[in-house]
């Protein structure tokens, strides 16, 4: 009997260190803590996307007719990154980060992120085509995002959001320190 | 007693099912699950088609850089793929020959360089996508005497002391023994020194293999630090003037010491982390051999070149 037993508690261990092994998938890929607003973005999760959009947006409010360039300048001159960064127009069509989707529905884009570094920091800044959806555009950015773009570094926070027809797009760390 | 017996085995083995039956979803053999399968003893991820708007863009960018900083000088440029670890199955990935064939044909400019001769799914580590250094000594040479030079392959045989869960085990439950890094050191590595940059663009010495950084995450960043966008490595016992320009991925980071033998000085250059209309900044292109190495999966992800 007293085999038995021991039987039982050795098969019951089976059991459960073979569920644990295989009976839950792998560990999922983390969602990205992002957001689609329009001129507000208090309702994130995203600490470090989150304040860097809100530089924009105030950049935004402030700015006198500005171009998209203009703007991911002045955005960078403010948002004190410790990191040289760089900003290069872009077209629509493939852009990076996006995977295989073309992203159309802006007149002008910029790109931007780190001159020489491999943090995982890529923003762009849009200026929408008049009768383009600004929800509908941040949404197709956000739903093509992919977060390891570059294959070997991971960005952990997603930011889109929209100001008039301007569009601020970031994918970044959670964290710049260190 | 006996009947007892068998009713509790019974009872087991019926519980056991869905525990097996999940284990041979993790262990499929040719079927893959998260894209990933295990055989031959590998994880392996299934190659995507190739995509031809992302071959045409790695075309396009390297054309630009053949244009802009090559053209006009006396650098001899050669293209090499390290092709995915799918290739080399029983069943193989011919995604390898499909681009092979495509930059052939789109970069005439450079001489193509066939790595999948010499290579077997035993080169990379059984966990990860990489290239193990220890088994690259004839890729090294190859290259290099394709190159006009020379490199030995005596080295020194180091072992990492930690276990490296590659980048593919994360995605599995299952547990699988962890791949052992291995890293090579002779003279001329002991001796040469290693410029990088830091965040704001500043030159900084580096170590060739960096104890620190394996152990701070990915073990693989052992070689040359990990992602950087520029690196200068100087041999100073190389052959004057000889000098190569390794425009590269991460497969570079663990080749590239096995070139320095055969150059005074490699710069690399991975235009993942920097912009490619400012490399004038690093490099002064006169007469260097420039290689451009990647593999296959960047190929087919060109977008992240900048």
């Amino acid at each position: 009997m007293k085999k038995l037993l021991t039987l039982l508690a050795l098969c019951a261990a089976l059991v459960l260190t073979l569920t644990a092994c295989g009976g839950s998938d792998a560990p999922a890929a983390e969602e990205p803590e992002d957001t689609v607003v329009e001129g507000d973005t208090s309702e994130t999760y995203a600490p470090l996307a989150t304040d860097l959009a809100n530089e924009f947006l105030h950049l935004v409010d402030t700015a006198e007719d500005p171009s998209a360039l203009t703007l991911a300048e002045d955005f960078l001159a403010v948002a004190d990154l410790p990191f040289e960064a760089m900003v290069m127009p872009v077209e629509p069509g493939l852009l990076m980060g996006f995977g295989n989707t073309e992203i159309t529905g802006f007149s002008q884009g910029v790109m931007f992120g780190p001159s020489i570094s491999s943090i995982p920091f890529l923003g762009y800044v849009f200026q929408l085509d008049g009768s383009v959806d600004g929800s509908a555009f941040c949404q197709t950015l956000k739903s093509n995002a992919d977060l390891r773009w570059n294959i070997c570094t991971a960005a952990e926070e997603m930011v889109a959001v929209q100001s008039g027809s301007y569009v601020f797009f970031l994918m970044c760390p959670s964290s710049l320190e260190g | 007693m006996r009947k007892l017996t068998l009713l509790v085995l019974a009872g087991v083995l019926t519980l056991m099912g869905p525990a097996a039956q999940a284990l041979d979803l993790h262990f499929p053999g040719e079927e893959p699950r998260e894209g990933i399968y295990l055989t031959q003893s590998h994880l392996v991820e299934a190659e995507p088609a190739v995509l031809p708007e992302m071959t045409d863009y790695a075309a396009d960018k390297i054309q630009y850089i053949y244009d802009t900083y090559l053209a006009g000088t006396d650098c001899k440029g050669y293209f090499a793929m390290v092709p995915a670890k799918e290739a080399f199955l029983q069943k193989g990935s011919l995604t390898h020959e499909v681009m092979g064939r495509t930059f052939r044909q789109e970069l005439p400019f450079l001489t193509y360089l066939n790595l999948a001769p010499m290579m077997a799914l035993e080169n990379f580590y059984r966990t990860d996508l990489h290239w193990r250094q220890e088994n690259l000594p004839d890729v090294a040479s190859y290259l290099a005497a394709a190159m006009g030079t020379q490199v030995g392959t005596g080295y020194r045989e180091n072992l990492w002391t930690g276990d490296f869960f590659g980048t593919y085990s994360p995605r599995l439950t299952a547990p699988l023994r962890p791949d052992a890094v291995r890293y090579l050191t002779s003279d001329t590595i002991d001796g040469c020194t290693v410029t990088g940059y830091d965040l704001m663009g500043r030159a900084e010495t580096q170590p060739v293999y960096n104890l620190e950084k394996a152990a701070g995450g990915n073990p693989y960043d052992l070689f040359l630090s990990g992602p950087q966008g520029i690196q200068i490595m100087e041999n100073p016992k190389g052959p004057a003037g000889k000098e190569l320009v390794l425009f590269r991925d991460s497969f570079g980071s663990s080749l590239a010491p096995l070139l320095l033998e055969g150059y005074s000085k490699i710069t690399l250059v991975d235009l993942r982390y920097v912009f490619s209309h400012t490399l004038n900044q690093y490099v002064d292109f006169q007469d260097q051999d420039v290689l451009f190495l990647y593999s296959s999966l960047l190929l087919n992800n060109s977008l992240a070149l900048k």
